[in-house]
């Protein structure tokens, strides 16, 4: 039964978060349908599967973390009430590796989209160069205060990745619905060899898509693998629990419910 | 997030212009339910029509809602508030400005005017009584000089509706 369930809820997961729909940031479709539009890169967050153009999940991290230096800096009085509401769910407010899925408001990490920052990086090296396309305008992503903000961000990231300070929450033990999760099988053990291969086809059922997305947003596909199947909805912050039922386009309500329908 | 986003009458940006624009077209094809938006060429400021939903205390009862966007939507949240009169409810001010989270704290700029209509619909039909917030004299008398709901500092302490 629970699998059933589970099996279901991969399903419209998967439809819900189909890259022919449209980026839920700018509305515009990920994949153009006439060839006349620009295809724009976008990507998929591992630890919702939402996708969105690289460039607007970057503008919206951008954003968040402008909005958290503003607030740690000013420490103005107007602000200190979203320490009691809604502030848990973007940060903790010195935490500058999290962000939160516009969608469903999932916490990701900086890993999750640091691939895209380097796509950024690279491709845009001179401050006026128009990010990816169009955005010349935009001043957040280019001003030299963001270059410096982000560069300093890349290095604390990468100090903690180098001492293993980064907290990648429930990677390790994550189910993905409607799989088996292989247990950790020894290096040594060369007759389990068909075995595996078993698994990692039935794991490969949801591997294309990523895959697709992720070439096209960047190279580093060695990430795919760890995120893959972080349970979803598990980390929602309790005490978001109002604001996310109000969204009325978040896909968790469904999945809760039904769930709720199983166990009984 | 609000001292910088008072309704100024900054331009839209171009990402703001080109998002609210797909999403006028959008809303023409698929109008949320009880919901008219009031053709203007005001691409900043919209005013819909709001229509109580059968079945709840606001049945047939007609509103209107002004939306206005500021230079950095969807990143920085719409001001929403009630033209006048403004429905009956607990967490609806005389002044036309709604406490509801999504409209501040918790905006995501996932969220559209079709889902900020639909929740502000589902938090009129969740009312059990028509009445005012408590604290509604105080609070408006407190916005004189037409300030904007996005500055205030608001507290969500309700749950129930
Ligand atoms: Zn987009
Ligand atoms: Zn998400």
């Amino acid at each position: 039964m629970l699998v059933e369930l589970c099996e279901e809820a991969v399903e419209r997961l998967t439809i819900m978060n189909h890259p022919d729909g449209d980026c839920p940031l700018c509305l515009y479709p990920l994949f153009p349908e006439d060839e006349g539009s620009k295809q724009m890169p976008f990507m998929k967050l591992m630890s919702c599967f939402h996708c969105f153009h690289c460039e607007c999940i970057i503008r919206w991290w951008n954003w968040l973390h402008a909005q958290k230096d503003a607030d740690s800096e000013s420490g103005d009085a107007s602000h200190t009430r979203r320490g009691s509401t809604a502030e848990q769910g973007n940060s903790g407010s010195a935490d500058e590796s999290l962000g939160n899925c516009p969608v469903c408001r999932k916490i990701f990490h900086a890993s999750d989209i640091e691939h895209v920052l380097d796509l950024v990086g690279t491709q845009s090296p001179q401050p006026d160069s128009g990010l990816i396309q169009g955005e010349e305008e935009d001043p957040l992503l280019q001003s030299d205060s963001e270059n410096i903000r982000r560069e300093r961000f890349e290095s604390i990231l990468k100090t903690q990745e180098e001492k293993g300070g980064l907290v990648q929450p429930k990677k390790n033990i994550s189910v993905v619905p409607g799989m088996y999760l292989p247990p950790p099988t020894p290096a040594s053990s060369s007759p389990n060899k068909e075995e595996e291969a078993g698994q990692s086809q039935e794991q490969g059922e949801e591997e294309p898509k990523e895959a697709e997305s992720e070439t096209n947003s960047s190279s580093s596909a060695n990430r795919r693998g760890r995120g893959r199947g972080r349970g979803r909805g598990r980390g929602h912050n309790p005490n978001r629990r109002k604001q996310t039922l109000q969204d009325p386009r978040k896909p968790m309500r469904q999945w809760v419910q039904r769930a709720r329908e199983g166990d009984n | 997030m609000t001292s910088s986003s008072a309704p100024s009458r900054k331009a839209l940006s171009k990402i703001a212009t080109n998002r609210l624009q797909k999403e006028l077209v959008e809303w023409q094809m698929n109008p949320p339910t009880g919901f008219k938006h009031k053709v203007t060429d005001n691409l900043q400021r919209w005013v819909i029509e709001v229509i109580g939903a059968p079945g709840t205390l606001y049945a047939n009862d007609t509103y209107q809602l002004q939306v206005d966007f500021p230079e950095h939507y969807p990143m920085e949240s719409p001001q929403v508030i009630f033209l006048h009169p403004a429905p009956l409810h607990p967490h609806i001010y005389s002044n036309g400005h709604i406490c509801l989270d999504i409209l501040y704290d918790s905006w995501s700029p996932a969220m559209t005017v079709s889902s900020i209509c639909i929740s502000i619909l589902s938090m009129l039909s969740s009312s059990t009584e028509k009445q005012r917030p408590p604290d509604n004299d105080r609070y408006v008398k407190n916005c004189k000089n037409g300030r904007s709901p996005k500055e205030t500092r608001w507290w969500f302490h309700d749950d129930k509706v």
